[in-house]
């Protein structure tokens, strides 16, 4: 399997009831690389799991495992792929462990040890006798994490691994994302509506809104333009707003205490500089403020929006 | 593939569904002789092949109960938790996973079957003659092979609609018409051998029809 690719989705579509749910997505993702999908609600991250589970299968376009084409024929390839979906679908009725149990027997994994590994490894030791229906959410979650990787997966794919967890727990799932990248060389697709923590971790980002991959970062340049965001104290701030609207920047707003914001993840600081000397009012400070990456899915969802 | 049989029937319950059945026929088999002891002791002379006969009627009905609630385990409650999408993405393939289980639900029915067989032998031996005797016993041989796949036309009604009460009433419906059915004719009547062999047939024509058609459908959740 090496020199191929883990996973390759071809201009993948997929419509339900007459709808388009995917839009032409193509997206490639090596051995060893984290990719993170974020999106809001209703973007698309879980259906496009599904499809990569072949749950759901492509009205057009072809998705690659390794290098092997996924068909309703062509499905064993799926053995190297672990996933926690929304919902997980656990048997309730059972234990943790005959949960885990079941899992490494669909994927024909023989080494018992390997349960009692990843009961340690997600401290689920306590709890490895609980019936599924007694836990609380987050050791549900804790499972569900546990399960995707019980059969060491080439592929792995998270549907927002992050939710229900602690911080503790959070920390622990992000360091372990890290070493399955570089020692195990696993790929990982993951998504989220909040994604910070994964911003560590994750080697590109891809954002998905209404179905369509709008834009794919390298998590370096995500860290450097997400975190660009100024705002600005001047005597005049509907001048400001005024005189930063005319000199093109977009995604610039007035907050309620008078402070003039500008958000846009592409701005020029010197052009900023420039346009408030020559047109603003006085100034009475700017500063940068950090944003976050949920921001910048909203920023380039407005400017996708303005586009259009 | 052993070990996925081990865990289906672990999923299903299939141990204690077995021991209920048993219980079940067993409680009604002591029923039976009981009241042949007291209608020869009262000389009212109930007709001992009506007797046994009734043990037929009574053990299908209580093993399409019974696998009814197997198929309901092993498909509606599996699709409704997700967990079938788990199965399903195991790289296992869609079509191998529900004939396996399609598999598991026939050779419950089967043993269930073959447990009207037994309750028939020891129910009809001690009663019957032996010129009404073996034919009685081959014709519940039959009646048990053939009703084996009785099952499968409820649950394939209820799983394309996905709905598990669509099953439960379409076993009630069943219900009504084989026990209708045989309880105003035996299975030697050549009506009767029409319908069971017919709905036989139909049962596993549609739930064939109904993994093909899971097997390609998009599973959401």
């Amino acid at each position: 399997m090496s020199g191929t690719m883990a996973l390759s989705l071809n201009h993948l579509s997929k419509r339900m009831q007459g709808m388009p749910q995917i839009m032409d997505i193509s997206l490639e993702i090596q051995p060893g690389e984290i990719y993170g999908l974020l999106g809001v609600q209703g973007a698309g991250k879980s259906l496009l799991l599904s499809m990569i589970m072949d749950l759901v299968r492509p009205s057009i376009g072809s998705i690659e495992i390794f290098g092997q084409r996924l068909s309703p024929q062509n499905n064993r390839i799926l053995a190297h792929v672990g996933a926690l979906l929304d919902p997980p679908g656990f048997y309730e009725a059972m234990s943790v462990k005959e949960n885990l149990e079941i899992q490494a027997a669909y994927t024909g994994l023989h080494d018992r040890q390997r349960i009692a590994e990843v009961l340690h490894d997600f401290s689920l030791q306590s709890a490895a006798s609980l019936r599924v229906r007694d836990l609380p959410a987050p050791t549900r979650q804790r499972l569900g994490l546990a399960r995707a990787i019980l059969h060491r997966p080439g592929l792995l794919l998270l549907d927002e691994p992050f939710t229900y967890l602690d911080s503790m727990s959070i920390r622990f799932l992000s360091d372990l994302l890290g070493r399955l990248a570089l020692i195990h060389n696993t790929a990982i697709l993951v998504t989220g509506k909040q994604v910070n923590e994964l911003i560590r971790v994750v080697d590109c980002i891809g954002i998905l809104h209404q179905g369509r991959l709008l834009r794919e970062l390298p998590a370096s340049e995500v860290n450097e333009r997400v975190n660009r965001r100024y705002q600005i104290r001047s005597t005049n701030p509907q001048t400001t707003l005024q005189a930063l609207d005319a000199a093109g920047f977009s995604s610039v707003r007035l907050l309620e205490d008078g402070v003039v914001e500008v958000a846009d993840s592409e701005i020029d600081a010197d052009l900023l500089v420039r346009t408030l000397a020559d047109h603003g009012p006085k100034l009475l400070g700017l500063e940068s403020q950090q944003a976050t990456i949920e921001e910048l899915l909203l920023d380039t969802v407005a400017q996708e929006q303005n586009r259009v | 593939m052993f070990k996925l049989l081990k865990y289906e029937l672990k999923k299903a319950n299939f141990i204690l569904v077995y021991a209920v059945f048993i219980v079940i026929v067993g409680a009604y088999l002591t029923a039976i002789v009981g009241v042949t002891n007291l209608s020869n002791y009262f000389t009212v002379g109930v007709p001992p092949l009506s007797l046994v006969m009734s043990v037929n009627i009574f053990t299908i009905i209580w093993t399409l109960m019974l696998c009814t609630y197997l198929g309901i385990e092993l498909f509606h409650n599996e699709y409704e938790q997700g967990s079938m999408r788990v199965f399903f993405a195991s790289g296992l393939g869609r079509t191998r996973i529900l004939l396996l289980k399609a598999a598991l639900l026939y050779l419950s029915s089967m043993l269930m079957g073959l447990t009207v067989v037994l309750s028939a032998f020891f129910a009809g031996r001690p009663l019957l003659k032996p010129e009404t005797f073996w034919p009685y016993l081959s014709s519940s041989a039959v009646l048990a092979l053939v009703s084996s796949s009785f099952v499968f036309l409820p649950l394939a009604i209820g799983l394309l609609f996905k709905r598990k009460i669509v099953t439960i009433f379409s076993v009630v419906g069943l219900l009504l018409v084989i026990g209708g059915s045989m309880s105003v004719s035996s299975f030697t009547n050549r009506p009767t051998q029409i319908l069971i062999v017919t709905l036989a047939t139909a049962s596993l024509a549609s739930f064939y029809a109904v993994i093909s058609h899971s097997a390609n459908e998009d599973l959401l959740k």
